[in-house]
């Protein structure tokens, strides 16, 4: 439909697409573009249009990589013995970031969701009890959401999976780092008595 | 003008929908308002404001007030209780998503509901404070009387076809379209039901859910109530085939 707007209101429908950009943020977009040097327009626009070609869903991880298997799944230097298993790729940063761990990485694509449907089957787990099941794995490390749909899948990743003999752990939550313990809210208290550990 | 003063008013988390970058639309069942669906802005981002308070079937106090529409605004949320410890076993994290889905669908927009409110608490207690999943009665019986404080009440007692009472030992079938249990001859396709199955349905939805956690379910059908509610929204309970998928023993693989 949007074939038939003048080429502004074109980009516009097309950018309000994005989740999160309304059109007032859409044609706002579009005006900078037309305020850059012409090939700006044509180097963005060439990087989207050969993003579904580019990438490949990694055949070992799970994850959206350039390369399959991806770098990572590649990498030597990763240790074999432990598995974080997040919910979406781009989780797989936020744990890179912290530094805290070097092992390989699983992509579920989501996680059990009762409210939306989506249980166990829909996800990527057969694909990670394929991994286990080839051996070599120690620890399973769940870095899913501390809430219902996060916590139920690691309950249930916990259940299916110290069966084949390896150790399943989470992510701790409770209190943030930085956060002074009177403005913490409740629910993070709560969790972090929960999961208090002995020194 | 200003804008309204926010009402305080207690409400369980009964669905969850991400909007925009850091909004969400919170679904809430409250004992006043009934069902509400409340714009929560920057609730992904805000831990002044909503503190982890905003997850399913958490009982919160919520800071609400009209929109101009249907959608109200929900200005903050403190949690009242999180259910924490049902968050420790799979099948009742399970169990308080379906209760809360089960509640939420049968609850009538800005229509005071205080009886489906108050199951819903209660069903949400329980689940926190049992150790183990409860007996398939426990839903059974949640179904039962989520109906009945939805003004559905399932006919147990008496034929839903013809109306006339169930004589003893007389034999009988379930058509959720119906609304309950019936004749097999009033209602071509009915599930049958053994012997004592209505009765058992019916004494459990007169019975407070605490006494039923542990309870044997009636040899027979379990998931006829769930089909009731089904055919009265004229869809699927999402959460139901969830439910089924992860309780028990998961296939390896």
């Amino acid at each position: 439909m949007s074939q038939d707007l003048d080429p502004l209101r074109r980009v516009v429908a097309q950018l309000a697409r994005f989740p999160g950009i309304g059109e007032r943020t859409a044609t706002r977009l579009a005006y900078w573009l037309l305020r850059q040097p012409p090939e700006t327009a044509r180097e963005i626009g060439e990087a989207v249009a050969g993003l579904p070609d580019a990438m490949v869903t990694c055949s070992v991880c799970c994850d959206i990589a350039a390369t399959d298997p991806c770098r990572r799944c590649s990498d030597p230097r990763r240790s074999d013995e432990a598995i974080c298993v997040v919910e979406r790729p781009q989780d797989i940063a936020a744990i890179e970031q912290s530094g805290g761990f070097h092992g390989r990485y699983h992509v579920l694509h989501g996680a059990i969701s009762p409210l939306d449907g989506v249980g166990p089957d829909d996800l990527r787990v057969r694909e990670l009890v394929a991994r286990i099941e080839a051996g070599g794995v120690v620890e399973v490390v769940v870095a899913t959401d501390p809430d219902v749909e996060g916590d139920a899948t690691a309950l249930y990743l916990a259940r299916l999976l110290k069966p084949l003999g390896v150790r399943v752990t989470r992510l701790a939550h409770g209190i943030a780092v930085g956060t002074e313990l009177e403005y913490a809210d409740r629910s993070s208290v709560a969790r972090a008595l929960e999961n208090r550990r002995e020194l | 003008m200003g804008r309204a003063p926010p009402e305080h008013a207690p409400a369980i988390v009964v669905g969850l929908v991400d909007f925009g970058e850091a909004d969400r639309v919170v679904r809430l069942l409250s004992p006043d308002h009934g069902l509400v669906a409340a714009l929560a802005r920057r609730a992904r981002s805000s831990r002044r404001r909503f503190g982890g308070a905003l997850d399913l079937g958490n009982k919160v106090e919520a800071a609400l007030r009209p929109g101009r529409g249907e959608l109200w605004h929900l200005d903050a949320a403190r949690l009242l209780d999180g259910r924490l410890h049902a968050h420790g076993d799979v099948e009742r994290l399970g169990l308080l998503a379906y209760t809360a889905e089960v509640a939420g669908a049968l609850a009538r927009p800005h229509h005071p509901e205080p009886r489906l409110f108050g199951l819903l608490d209660v069903a949400g207690v329980l689940l926190d404070s049992v150790t183990a999943p409860p007996s398939p009665l426990f839903r059974m019986a949640f179904e039962a009387k989520a109906l009945t404080f939805a003004g559905l009440r399932p006919a147990l007692d008496r034929c839903a076809g013809c109306g006339r009472p169930f004589d003893a030992g007389e034999e009988r079938a379930f058509a959720p379209w119906a609304g309950g249990a019936v004749h097999p001859a009033c209602q071509a396709g009915a599930t049958p039901v053994p012997p004592g199955w209505t009765e058992a349905v019916e004494a459990a939805r007169r019975t407070p859910l605490r006494e039923l956690v542990d309870a044997a379910p009636p040899p027979g059908p379990r998931w006829l109530l769930a089909d009731a509610i089904e055919a009265h929204l004229g869809r699927a309970l999402r959460s139901r085939r969830v439910l089924a998928a992860i309780a028990g023993p998961p296939a390896g693989g």
